[in-house]
């Protein structure tokens, strides 16, 4: 009995290992193993709008699904985030671990910089045709430094300038479209005039930062230039002699002192939603947010206005903020490098952007991609940014450390109400960086 | 004669590996996480790989700061909130003890707070105490425009409207944890005051208090340990921290250390650490002075 007993499960062992050998010489002669890539994509590849609807409805879907038709044996799991410091973190500590996802959507600049040991150099992986035809690659590459390491593809080009309300200002006796403000002196008698007419013509948004982000920042790389801002960061220069700096401070601080904001520029948690209604006459606007204040207003109401001068001796002679703020990188611990690299190409290839633009906001990195590609040939806002944005200026978030940009936005309120002084700010700003050493 | 001390063995064995998977547990799960804390709060950790280990240069570069200081006093400031809400939650639970008119539905409506969403709450806060939101719509229907302010624009009104915000979530705890303690107390007594003639406040403070002391101790211990540690929600949807660092206290300190683009979570775990030391010196003060309160009670 007992024998019996052996036999047999000496007879199941034997199946069984002969089973597992089968398979696995099977699965070594049947040519490339499949290779899933998972995807962690952000604002660039889908809106809030697409995400009411089902995942496989999305414009990114179509893409992977294109790109998976023309690579037979590759998929792609496409995992929505919301871009911020957590998903960054989340990030950091799946790296850590090599679990993370092969392919993610990160910020440009300072921000993809400290992530360097997680990213895969793309230099080898690059085709020719793509490092001609996209632009922003000095934003994805090590420190800025020409030559260094490629640390993603650019991608989601955002653009941001005024956006203002036409009829109020027409109310003011005004014509932007004819007769726009060109210097930030005629910039503030225009808006003497709106809050003439009981309107508030400038439109703070103290909590979301946007002010900063886009206007405040505009000036001061306007007048004091990029060089300045890098030596002001890493201790070489101060912000305590920085001009442009303190210019910028001192006219957004004389904007709100003399009423021409609303009062709670510094805590407003609602200034989109005001514009929108009618109740601010200009605030801050990029092209992400553009559309919506468009669809509020009705396109005959809705203006963009480029940053007028502030500076007699400008460094940077743009009049537009933005760039490639965001791109999409490879983690160094993925097992397979050469099908994401083929993937985050296809991501930045001219069908793939045409395709993206359906849904997202923001404009294509490549250069080869026409307005008339794009439907945007009849759209008077998209064609002027369009324009514009053949000379912009960088995003300043992105060009220096994380920890001062942080202090920036978490002062400027107070610089604006009064409760620190410009050169205070400056000082303060020094003593961080000094402290950081 | 050998058989006793060898069934004693036999018993610590058994004892010894039934706590053991507890044990086990606690290590991995406690233990470990602190002193890996401890240990990268005396490193340069970045997130990722860079781990160099630096000493004590992470606390003195605190000790040296303005900020830590200012988010210290913070957290000392928001402590107000404790009494307050034991206060307010010893009002509610004698009013539900002496069964108020309508105490069966007050009972439930004063526990809802607790069960919303830290989060939620302190969203809510924030939009009725906006300067275009219904606090100030309501002081200006009222003719009270002088008093319709930026509310979260100023440290000292900042801090009330957080200050607020948690006594309001926690009045329902308090009062279910001393309506706890009411129970326990032998219902004659109160009888015996009201014959006595006692109105409701006697009662309260001078019947009742000093009956539920323990009651009233873990309470303030508790909430002393949950407002160092515990707050993170409220000052990040209420105030972000602002104007500044005015509203900022040490646990979002260590978030935005932490989870910030360039993190500096050595820096975060050393600010975790002395947040550890506070709240364990604090709680053993509080235990020290209860229990003298308490000895001179009995």
């Amino acid at each position: 009995m007992r024998t019996k007993k052996r036999l047999f499960i000496m007879v199941v062992l034997l199946l069984i290992v002969s089973v597992s050998l089968v398979a696995k010489g099977a699965q070594e002669t049947d040519g490339p193993k499949p290779v899933k890539l998972t995807f962690w994509a952000g604002s660039a590849y889908y809106n809030s709008e697409e995400a009411k609807r089902p995942q496989n409805e999305w414009a990114i879907t179509k893409i992977v699904q294109q790109f998976e038709a023309e690579n037979p044996g590759i998929t792609v799991e496409v995992i929505p985030i919301e871009l911020s410091s957590e998903t960054i973190a989340k990030f950091k500590a799946a790296a850590i671990a090599k679990n993370g996802p092969d392919v993610i959507e990160l910020w440009t600049g300072s921000y993809i910089f400290p992530l360097k040991d997680v990213l895969l150099p793309l230099n080898d992986y690059i085709p020719a045709d793509d490092l001609a035809k996209i632009s922003g690659w000095d934003a994805v590459t090590y420190n800025f430094e020409p030559g260094g390491d490629i640390l993603g593809y650019p991608c989601g080009n955002n653009y941001a300038g005024l956006v203002y309300n036409k009829a109020l200002v027409k109310a003011a006796g005004m014509d932007w479209d004819k007769n726009p403000p060109k210097t930030t002196d005629e910039f503030k008698t225009a808006l003497r005039k709106i809050k003439a007419t009981g309107v508030v013509p400038f439109g703070f948004d103290g909590s979301k930062g946007r002010i900063l982000h886009y206007a405040t920042i505009y000036w001061w790389v306007e007048e004091s230039g990029y060089e300045r801002l890098v030596t002001n960061a890493d201790g070489r220069t101060k912000y305590e002699d920085d001009k442009g700096f303190l210019n910028l401070l001192s006219f957004m601080r004389s904007l709100f002192e003399e009423g021409l904001t609303n009062v709670d520029a510094a805590t407003s948690v609602d200034y989109e939603a005001k514009f929108s209604s009618g109740q601010y006459a200009v605030t801050v606007g990029g092209v992400n947010n553009a559309m919506a204040f468009e669809a509020a207003l009705g396109a005959e109401n809705f203006g963009f206005l480029p940053f007028p001068q502030m500076s007699a001796n400008p460094k940077v002679t743009a009049s537009i903020i933005g760039g490639a703020g965001n791109c999409v990188s490879i983690g160094n611990y993925t097992k397979h490098p050469e099908e994401a690299a083929k993937f985050v190409s296809y991501l930045a290839s001219k069908s793939a952007f045409i395709e993206l633009t359906k849904s997202v906001t923001t404009f294509p990195a490549r250069t080869d991609v026409t307005l008339e590609e794009l439907g945007w040939s009849d759209d008077p806002f998209r064609m002027k940014i369009y324009e514009l944005s053949k000379n912009f200026a960088f995003w300043v978030d992105n060009s220096i450390p994380a920890n001062q940009y942080d202090e920036m936005k978490r002062f400027f309120p107070n610089v604006l109400t009064g409760k620190l002084t410009p050169v205070e700010f400056a000082r303060q700003m020094d003593k961080l960086v000094k402290d950081k050493e | 004669m050998t058989t006793k001390p060898h069934r004693k063995q036999k018993e610590l064995l058994i004892s010894l590996l039934g706590i053991a998977p507890v044990i086990l547990l606690t290590l991995a799960f406690k233990a470990y996480p602190l002193g890996s804390v401890i240990y990268k709060s005396m490193t340069n950790w970045d997130g990722l790989f860079r781990q160099d280990f630096i000493g004590l240069k992470n606390y003195l570069r605190l000790f040296r700061s303005e900020y830590f200081w200012k988010t210290l006093v913070n957290c000392f400031i928001i402590l107000i909130n404790v009494p307050i809400q034991i206060f307010v939650g010893l009002i509610v639970s004698m009013l539900l003890y002496e069964k108020t008119p309508g105490w069966r539905f007050f009972r439930s409506l004063y526990y809802l707070p607790q069960i919303v969403s830290s989060v939620i709450v302190g969203y809510l806060f924030a939009i009725f105490f906006s300067y275009s939101g219904p606090v100030n719509q309501i002081l200006k229907s009222i003719g009270l425009e002088r008093f319709a302010i930026e509310w979260l624009g100023s440290r000292t009104t900042a801090f009330g409207v957080v200050i607020l915000a948690l006594v309001w979530i926690n009045i329902g705890w308090q009062g279910v944890l001393i309506l706890g303690g009411l129970s326990s107390i032998d219902p004659s007594v109160f009888d015996a005051a009201k014959i006595d003639g006692t109105n409701f406040f006697q009662r309260t403070f001078y019947v009742m208090l000093p009956m539920i002391g323990r009651v009233i101790e873990y309470s303030f211990v508790y909430s002393v340990a949950w407002t160092f540690t515990g707050v993170f929600p409220f000052i990040y949807s209420i105030t972000n921290g602002g104007p500044g660092y005015d509203t900022t206290t040490l646990d979002f300190l260590v978030y935005q250390k932490a989870f910030r683009e360039d993190s500096a979570l050595g820096e975060a775990c050393a600010l975790a650490v002395l947040l550890l030391i506070i709240v364990s010196l604090l709680t053993l003060i509080q235990r020290k002075i209860s229990s003298r309160v308490n000895e001179w009670s009995d």
